[in-house]
């Protein structure tokens, strides 16, 4: 059976985003062979929309009982919120005629706080060492 | 790891993190008679994995919708890799003419997540891992030819796309009546159980023809001048269709005066692609009161259609500027842009198919002191008839007020005729905005440097027919640099960006 159709239910809204970001840095160059780098940054985003209120009339719900037009959950989906802190530390060093070390570490937090279709928190260690050669 | 030798000059470089997170380059020189440069480079592509959590609606009724992930703990990925070459050949004895070949290889293997949807008996949502394993290839050969002031560039390109992966298949359910399990619906559904495993989300092969020639003068009659001409021919070798693309640009330029600038530029381009005849199955029904008829021959729908692109357009678009240098201190650029997007087959609105956009801009450069730096640029856009959906979504009207024993009974609406009664056009396009850029600095002394920018967006579309669509968005930095001595440099900066986008949803109420 089909109970009918009723023309369309409708509603306005508002997505709102917003992002911070800090950031410190420096390079600090001790001696003519050595210089060292830092740098720290925090960003925090979010986006969300309004809840989603349908207004269907008392009678029309009343035909159409296997329906539900109760999406006042649906604006979860798009409640995002994400932040990360990155700090990293660089240091090079003249060994001798053309030929440098370097070793740089990084390490990248995020947390996710209402993950979605993937969960983004996690941790990242980055540790490089090199040996940079000029003929 | 460079060499200098007599005649040759040959660099090397290599950095490799992973074994899918590398790149060498490989650059060398025969004196300056050829130049190549080549390099190679992988990286990973991280994908998501939609749960299809949102999928799990159900009602009291059998008439559901539900999701089936066939991997529900797949990771999804593809590895990129992609090797590059350029090489130029200039010989001593025509040091005007110099011939470069461009070569470009790219894979991307790996999976990824594929979706398909059936219709009746239920809305069921099947994900499956697909395999990817696309290879691009593009090689280009141009000349360049320098004759007095003169100077000739003509290339041809190619492209050769292929998926070597066979496309996933779905057996999809049996058309039938949801509740009654009857094979009711075979006049409305073209393809399901019956037809076997069908294949979904095919990618076809794909070749593209690219031809460029371009001519450009520095000093032709006081303009400096640029005449370019570009075609292009994109086929699906799967169908036959094609795509072309015809576009030519003119740049001049010229000083008028000691202090003042004058640019123009125009381009006018077009697509066009091949008209596509679906001629749709029409089954006959087998069961209920019309069987024996086809869909069309109850209802007078005709389910044939002829597609014509949207793409297909005739575009034509100018800028003009004029820079005026007050002083050494100051400047002022004033711009005027206009872009007349005329389509072949896509109303913008009721009986047009033509939107006018037109952007007045103006920038202001200031040292008022040593000290301070000063930039301003404030844009104003109005948009005739920008591109919108007309008649895309809801009907406030009811279609249908009393039951019906089933669709096919008499009375019962089709979704054919909800799609015909929609009135509200959609769109996320502004038809008019403003945006406005401040930025200021402030050497505090001489090693400290205050940076402080600010940017300012608005923009809406009042000529729909239902709602309204805006857009709000801005954005502050702020920066501090320090030098306190030779050895040591700071920096601190901060940052904030809100925005709001205000648009509209509209579901239908109905059942059936």
């Amino acid at each position: 059976m089909t109970r009918g159709q009723f023309g369309s239910a409708s509603d306005r809204i508002t997505n709102r985003g917003h992002d911070r970001m800090l950031s410190l840095g420096g390079q600090w160059k001790p001696s003519s062979r050595v210089q060292i780098a830092a740098d720290l940054a925090y960003v925090r985003s979010d986006e969300s929309m309004d809840r989603i209120l349908f207004n269907v009339p008392a009678e029309v719900l009343a035909q159409l009982v296997d329906s539900i037009y109760d999406l006042t959950e649906a604006h979860t989906y798009s409640d995002l919120k994400l932040a990360r802190w990155e700090a990293g530390l660089q240091a090079t060093a003249r060994l001798g005629r053309g030929v440098h070390g370097v070793m740089a570490y990084r390490l990248s937090k995020v947390t996710d706080d209402k993950p979605y279709l993937a969960d983004l928190t996690g941790k990242l260690t980055v540790l490089q060492l090199g040996l940079r050669w000029t003929l | 790891m460079r060499a200098y030798l007599e005649k040759l000059y040959l660099g090397l470089e290599s950095r490799a993190q992973a074994t899918d997170r590398q790149q060498h380059a490989l650059t060398f020189e025969l004196g300056r008679t050829v130049r190549s440069h080549t390099v190679f480079s992988k990286l990973p592509h991280r994908l998501v994995h939609d749960t299809l959590a949102n999928l799990a609606g159900a009602v009291s009724d059998v008439k559901i919708v539900y999701a089936t992930d066939t991997d529900p703990f797949a990771r999804y990925g593809i590895r990129y890799d992609e090797l590059r070459n350029r090489t130029d050949i200039q010989l001593p004895q025509a040091p005007w003419l110099v011939i470069r070949t461009e070569l470009r290889e790219q894979w991307r293997t790996g999976h990824m997540q594929s979706l398909s949807v059936s219709h009746c008996y239920s809305c069921h949502v099947v994900s499956q891992t697909k395999a990817i394993d696309q290879h691009t290839k593009d090689a280009a050969i141009s000349a360049r030819l320098n004759v007095s002031n003169w100077l000739f560039v003509a290339s041809a390109a190619s492209r050769d796309f292929r998926e070597r992966e066979a496309a996933p298949t779905r057996l999809y359910e049996r058309a039938q009546h949801p509740n009654l399990r009857t094979p009711l619906f075979d006049d409305r559904v073209i393809f399901d159980e019956r037809n076997g495993p069908l294949p979904y989300g095919v990618l076809p092969r794909q070749e593209k023809d690219t031809y460029r020639f371009s001519i450009t003068n520095p000093d032709l009659l006081g303009f400096s001048f640029a005449l370019a001409y570009a075609t292009s021919d994109l086929a699906n070798q799967h169908t036959g269709n094609k795509v072309s693309y015809d576009g030519l640009s003119l740049t001049l330029t010229r000083k008028l005066a000691a202090r003042t600038h004058l640019a123009f530029y125009a381009r006018a381009y077009a697509f066009d692609s091949t008209d596509y005849f679906f001629d749709s199955p029409e089954p006959v029904a087998v069961a209920g009161p019309y069987a024996g008829k086809t869909y069309r021959q109850r209802y007078g729908f005709d389910p044939d259609y002829l597609r014509r692109s949207a793409l297909d357009r005739d575009v034509v678009e100018g800028t003009l500027r004029l820079s005026h240098l007050f002083s050494s201190k100051a400047s002022l650029t004033a711009q005027y842009q206009a872009r007349q997007i005329d389509r072949a087959n896509y109303q913008v609105s009721p009986g047009e198919t033509t939107t006018l956009e037109q952007k007045l801009k103006l920038a202001l450069m200031a040292r008022p002191s040593t000290r301070w730096s000063l930039r301003a640029l404030a844009t104003y856009g109005d948009i005739a008839h920008p591109f919108m959906a007309l008649n895309a979504a809801c009907n406030p009207n009811p279609l249908q007020t009393n039951p019906a024993p089933s669709p096919l009974a008499p009375g019962s609406v089709q979704y054919y005729q909800i799609h015909e009664a929609r009135v509200a056009d959609l769109t996320a396009s502004p038809a008019q905005y403003t945006d406005l850029r401040l930025a200021a600095s402030f050497q505090v002394n001489p090693s400290t440097l205050a940076t402080l920018t600010y940017q300012w967006w608005d923009g809406d579309n009042h000529d729909l027919d239902l709602t309204n669509w805006s857009k709000h968005t801005q954005a502050v930095t702020a920066s501090l640099t320090l030098a306190p001595a030779e050895s040591w440099q700071l920096y601190a900066a901060a940052a904030y960006g809100e925005r709001e986008t205000e648009t509209f949803v509209c579901i239908p109420l109905m059942d059936g």
